[in-house]
C-alpha cells in the first residue's frame, strides 16, 4: 500500500475512533444505569434470595401462571418463578439452578397450557426474553448460536436503546416490573380487559399456533421427564396444573394437539407419582375474572388460586389421612 | 449468523482489517474467503449448494462462450439455465409444501422451522448466475476464466442475503481493481448508518402496527385496516431500502458499489413508472432476461402479446418471492394493472391532451392513486394465505363486520400511540428528503463541504434517532427470507 494511501486510511480510522468515543461513553452510561433498573427477573431473583430458606412451593410456567396463580394465597410459603413466554427448558433450568438453595421446597407447580409442549422460547416472537435468563440467573442459552448475541452481554441491547434512553430521562428509577409483587406474582392492572368473544379467541389461538411446532414436542417431553426425575429424586412433589381458559378459546383448540399434550402429561404424572389438575374448563370462573381468553386478571387469579389451593389441601389431607390412621394404629400397637 | 448482530459486526471489522492490510492482488481472495466463511456460519449445506451452482454456471459459460456459438452451445446454455432455475424452484416448492403441511397452508415465514429449506440468498445468487450465463451465451460479455472470480460474484457477502442483484460487468470491473478509497469507505459508513436508521426507526416501529392488523382483520375497523395497509407499504420501503443501503454501504467498504434498488418510488405517477423505481435490480433483470425476449417472441400478437408478456413478467416477480398463491396473486394484481395501463396509454394520453385542467388534477392525484394501488397489492404480499388476504379485503369495506368502520383504536394497532405514529411519519419525511438529496450531486457535495462539527452533528443525530426511536434488533429484514 503506498504511504499516502496508508496515511489516509489511518486518518479515517482515527476519525472513526474519535467519532465513536462519545457514543461508546454514552452506551456505557446507559449500560451502568440499566443494571440498576428492576426487571421481573431481577425482582424475583432478589426476593427469592431473601425467602430461600422458607419457600415450600414454587410455581413455574408462562404468563398464564404468572398472572393467574397468586403465591400468597397458597397454603404455606410459595413463590412464583413463572414469567411471560417461559418455556419448559427455562422451567427446568431454573429448578436445576435453584434447587440446592431451597432447602424446604416440597412442591413445584408446573403449568401445562395448550402450547406448552409445542414451543421453544428461541423460536418465539419474544425470543429476546431468553437473554434475561442468561443475564439475571446465569442460565445457559438453549442454542449455542445465541450465545454470541449482544443481548447476552448488554442490558441496553436486551431492553433496546429506546427503553434505556427513556430510563435515562427517569434517572434509571422507573421499574420495568412495577406490577410484580414480593412473591413474584404479576398483578394485572385493573383497567386491562382484552375481550372474550369468538374473534378475540381466534386471535389468541392464531398467535399461539403461530409458534407451536410439532418438532418441539419430543424435546419438551424429554425436558419434562428430566424435571420430574430431578424433583422426585429430591422428594419434591410435582403438580401439573392447567389454568382456566374461556370457552371460546377452548372451542378453538385443535383437539389432536391438546389431547396429545394432555395424555403425555397424564402418563408422566402416573409414571412419576405426580398429580395433574386440569382446570381448563372451570365453571366457577366468570367472565369478569379473565383478562383475555387464556389469561386471568387479578380478581380471577385470586379466585382461581383459592380453588387450586382447596384442591391441593384436599389432596394433602387425603394423602395424610391414611398415614395418620396408620400412625394411630402403630401407636395403639405400642400402647401397653 | 444474523445480518444485524454483534457477530456480524465483529466479522465485518475483522475482514475490513485483513482486506486493508492485504496486498491488492490478494484482496479478492480475502473477500472470497470471507464470503464463504460468512455463508458457512449460516449453513454449511447451503454453502455446498452455492458452490455447486457457481460451478455449473462457470463450466457452462466456458462451454457456450462465443465465437463457438452453435446448436451444442444452445443446448448447454439452455440445460445449465434450466438446471439453475430447477434448483431454485425445487427449493421454493419444497418450502411451499413444508409451509403448507406444517403451518396450516400459509406461506413460508421468517422464522425457524418453516423457512429453513431455501438456502440463504439463493433467489439472488441464482439470478445473478443465470444473467451471467445468458450474457455469455448471447455474446454480450466474455466468460470469466477464473472460478474464484465467479464464485466471489455469486457469494459476495454484502449482497448475498437480500441483493441487490448486481450485473456481472459492473461487479467484475470493480473487483479487478480493489483499491483502498477512504472517501468510498466514509460514503459506505454513511450509507450503512442511513440503512439502520430506516430499518429501526421506521420499518420496525411500523411492523408492530401492521402485524396486529394482519393477525386478525376481523377485530379491526375498516379505517384501521386501511391505515395499516398504507403503512405496510411504508414499512416495506423503509425495510428493504434500508437493507439495500446497508448492503451497498458494506460493499463500498471493500471497494464494490452495488446497484441502486429504489428511486423515490412513492413519487411515481403511474404503476409502470413505480415498477421502474421499485426493487430496480430485480425488475431490470427480469426486463432484460424475461420480458424483452418474451416481448420479442410475442411481437406478432400485437397488444395481446404485450399484455401477455407483462403478465408473465409480473407473475415471475410474484413467485420469485415464493411459491404461494398470495405471491402469485400479488404478481397478477400488478400485472393486470400494468397491462391495463399499457393497453390504454395512448387513449388516456389523447384524452388528457385536450383537457389541461383535468391533466393538472391528474398530475397531483396520480402518485396518490399509484401508491394506494401498490399498497392494496401488498395486502396479498403480506397475508399468510389467500383466505387471510380476502378476509382483509372484505373487512376494508365499511359495511362489513361488527367493528364500527371508522373506529381508530390505537390500542388495537399494536398499542402504537398516535404521537408515536406521527413521529414515525415525520421520520419518514426526513428519509424521503435524504433520498431526494442523495440523487442531487450538488446537495451531496454541499453537505460534504460543511464544517466537520455540523456533519458529525448530523451523524450523531442519526445515531441517536435510530437508537431512541427504533426497535433495534426486534425484527428480521423482510427480504432476507427470499
Amino acid at each position: 500500500m503506498p504511504s499516502s494511501d496508508r496515511q489516509s486510511i489511518l486518518g479515517l480510522w482515527a476519525r472513526l475512533l474519535a467519532f465513536s468515543a462519545p457514543l461508546l461513553a454514552g452506551w456505557l452510561l446507559l449500560e451502568w444505569g440499566m443494571g440498576r433498573v428492576p426487571t421481573s427477573h431481577s425482582v424475583k431473583r432478589d426476593r427469592l434470595a431473601a425467602l430461600a430458606g422458607e419457600v415450600e412451593t414454587v410455581i413455574l410456567g408462562s404468563s398464564e401462571a404468572y398472572y393467574g396463580i397468586v403465591p400468597k394465597r397458597l397454603t404455606g410459603s410459595a413463590f412464583s418463578l413463572a414469567n411471560s413466554s417461559q418455556s419448559l427448558y427455562y422451567d427446568d433450568a431454573l429448578i436445576e439452578h435453584l434447587l440446592p438453595r431451597l432447602p424446604r421446597l416440597r412442591r413445584v407447580i408446573v403449568p401445562i397450557s395448550y402450547f406448552t409442549l409445542y414451543f421453544q422460547l428461541y423460536d418465539h416472537e419474544e425470543s429476546w426474553r431468553q437473554y434475561q435468563y442468561a443475564q439475571v440467573w446465569g442460565l445457559p442459552l438453549q442454542r449455542p448460536a445465541d450465545r454470541l448475541s449482544l443481548r447476552r452481554f448488554s442490558r441496553v441491547a436486551l431492553y433496546t436503546p429506546r427503553v434505556a434512553i427513556q430510563e435515562l430521562f427517569h434517572r434509571f428509577r422507573m421499574s420495568l416490573a412495577p406490577q410484580v409483587d414480593d412473591r413474584g406474582w404479576y398483578h394485572v392492572p385493573e383497567a386491562e380487559h382484552w375481550g372474550l368473544g369468538p374473534a378475540e379467541a381466534r386471535g389468541r389461538l392464531a398467535v399461539h399456533e403461530s409458534f407451536m411446532h410439532e418438532a418441539y414436542f419430543g424435546p419438551n417431553a424429554a425436558v419434562l421427564r428430566r424435571l420430574l426425575t430431578t424433583l422426585r429424586g429430591r422428594g419434591v412433589d410435582v403438580v401439573f396444573v392447567t389454568t382456566p381458559v374461556w370457552p371460546t378459546y377452548q372451542a378453538g383448540m385443535r383437539p389432536e394437539l391438546w389431547n396429545r399434550a394432555r395424555s403425555t402429561v397424564e402418563q408422566l404424572a402416573r409414571e412419576y407419582g405426580a398429580l395433574y389438575l386440569s382446570f381448563l374448563h372451570e365453571p366457577r370462573m366468570r367472565a369478569e375474572d379473565f383478562l383475555d381468553c387464556d389469561h386471568l386478571n387479578a380478581q380471577g387469579a385470586l379466585r382461581f388460586t383459592a380453588i387450586l389451593d382447596a384442591s391441593l389441601r384436599a389432596r394433602d389431607e387425603a394423602a395424610a389421612r391414611p398415614t395418620a390412621e396408620a400412625a394411630a394404629a402403630h401407636a395403639g400397637e405400642l400402647a401397653p | 449468523m444474523p445480518f444485524v448482530s454483534l457477530s456480524t459486526g465483529l466479522f465485518v471489522l475483522a475482514v475490513l482489517a485483513v482486506f486493508q492490510l492485504s496486498p491488492p492482488r490478494l484482496r479478492a481472495v480475502v473477500l472470497l474467503v470471507a464470503s464463504y466463511a460468512f455463508y458457512l456460519a449460516w449453513s454449511p449445506q447451503g454453502a455446498i449448494w452455492l458452490l455447486a451452482v457457481s460451478a455449473v454456471a462457470y463450466l457452462a459459460a466456458l462451454a457456450v462462450e462465443r465465437p463457438r456459438a452453435g446448436a451444442r452451445q444452445a443446448l448447454v446454455a439452455l440445460s445449465a439455465v434450466a438446471c439453475l432455475l430447477t434448483v431454485l424452484l425445487g427449493f421454493k416448492l419444497a418450502d411451499a409444501l413444508r409451509a403448507h403441511l406444517g403451518a396450516g397452508g400459509g406461506k413460508t415465514g421468517g422464522d425457524g422451522l418453516v423457512a429453513a429449506l431455501l438456502p440463504l440468498g439463493m433467489s439472488y445468487y441464482v439470478f445473478k448466475l443465470v444473467g451471467y450465463l445468458l450474457d455469455v451465451y448471447w455474446g454480450r460479455r466474455p466468460a470469466v476464466h477464473s472460478f474464484a472470480a465467479l464464485a466471489l460474484y455469486a457469494s459476495f457477502f454484502p449482497q448475498i442475503v437480500a441483493g441487490p442483484i448486481e450485473r456481472p460487468d459492473d461487479f467484475f470491473a470493480q473487483v479487478e481493481r480493489l483499491e483502498l478509497d477512504p472517501e468510498g469507505i466514509a460514503a459506505g459508513l454513511r450509507r450503512i448508518l442511513f440503512g439502520f436508521f430506516k430499518k429501526f426507526a421506521i420499518a420496525d416501529r411500523l411492523a408492530v402496527l401492521v402485524g396486529a392488523a394482519h393477525a386478525d382483520p376481523a377485530t379491526h375497523s375498516a379505517l384501521e385496516l386501511f391505515i395499516a395497509a398504507d403503512l405496510f407499504a411504508l414499512q416495506m420501503y423503509a425495510d428493504f431500502s434500508g437493507f439495500t443501503d446497508i448492503a451497498i454501504g458494506l460493499g463500498q467498504l471493500f471497494g464494490v458499489k452495488g446497484p441502486e434498488n429504489f428511486q423515490l418510488p412513492f413519487f411515481a405517477r403511474s404503476l409502470p413508472e413505480f415498477w421502474r423505481r421499485w426493487h430496480m435490480s430485480l425488475t431490470s433483470w427480469l426486463t432484460d432476461y424475461l420480458f424483452t425476449p418474451l416481448r420479442m417472441a410475442l411481437r406478432d400478437f400485437g397488444q395481446a402479446g404485450l399484455a401477455l408478456a407483462i403478465l408473465v413478467n409480473m407473475l415471475a416477480i410474484g413467485v420469485w418471492h415464493g411459491l404461494s398463491l398470495t405471491y402469485a396473486a400479488f404478481g397478477l394484481f400488478n400485472g393486470l394493472a400494468l397491462a391495463a395501463s399499457a393497453l390504454t396509454l395512448s387513449r388516456r394520453t389523447a384524452f388528457y391532451r385536450t383537457r389541461p385542467r383535468l391533466s393538472k388534477v391528474r398530475a397531483v392525484l396520480a402518485p396518490v392513486v399509484t401508491f394506494h394501488l401498490f399498497a392494496a397489492s401488498l395486502i396479498l404480499f403480506r397475508a399468510n394465505s389467500m383466505a387471510s388476504a380476502l378476509g382483509y379485503f372484505a373487512h376494508l369495506v365499511p359495511a362489513r363486520g361488527a367493528v364500527p368502520a371508522f373506529r381508530h383504536d390505537w390500542g388495537q394497532l399494536g398499542g402504537l400511540a398516535p404521537r408515536s405514529l406521527l413521529v414515525i411519519l415525520l421520520t419518514a419525511v426526513v428519509m424521503e428528503a435524504i433520498h431526494w438529496a442523495r440523487g442531487e450531486p450538488r446537495a451531496v457535495e454541499r453537505f460534504l463541504t460543511l464544517p466537520r462539527a455540523l456533519r458529525w452533528g448530523a451523524y450523531y443525530a442519526a445515531v441517536i434517532a435510530t437508537l431512541a426511536l427504533g426497535e433495534v434488533g426486534a425484527h428480521a429484514f423482510i427480504y432476507a427470507q427470499f
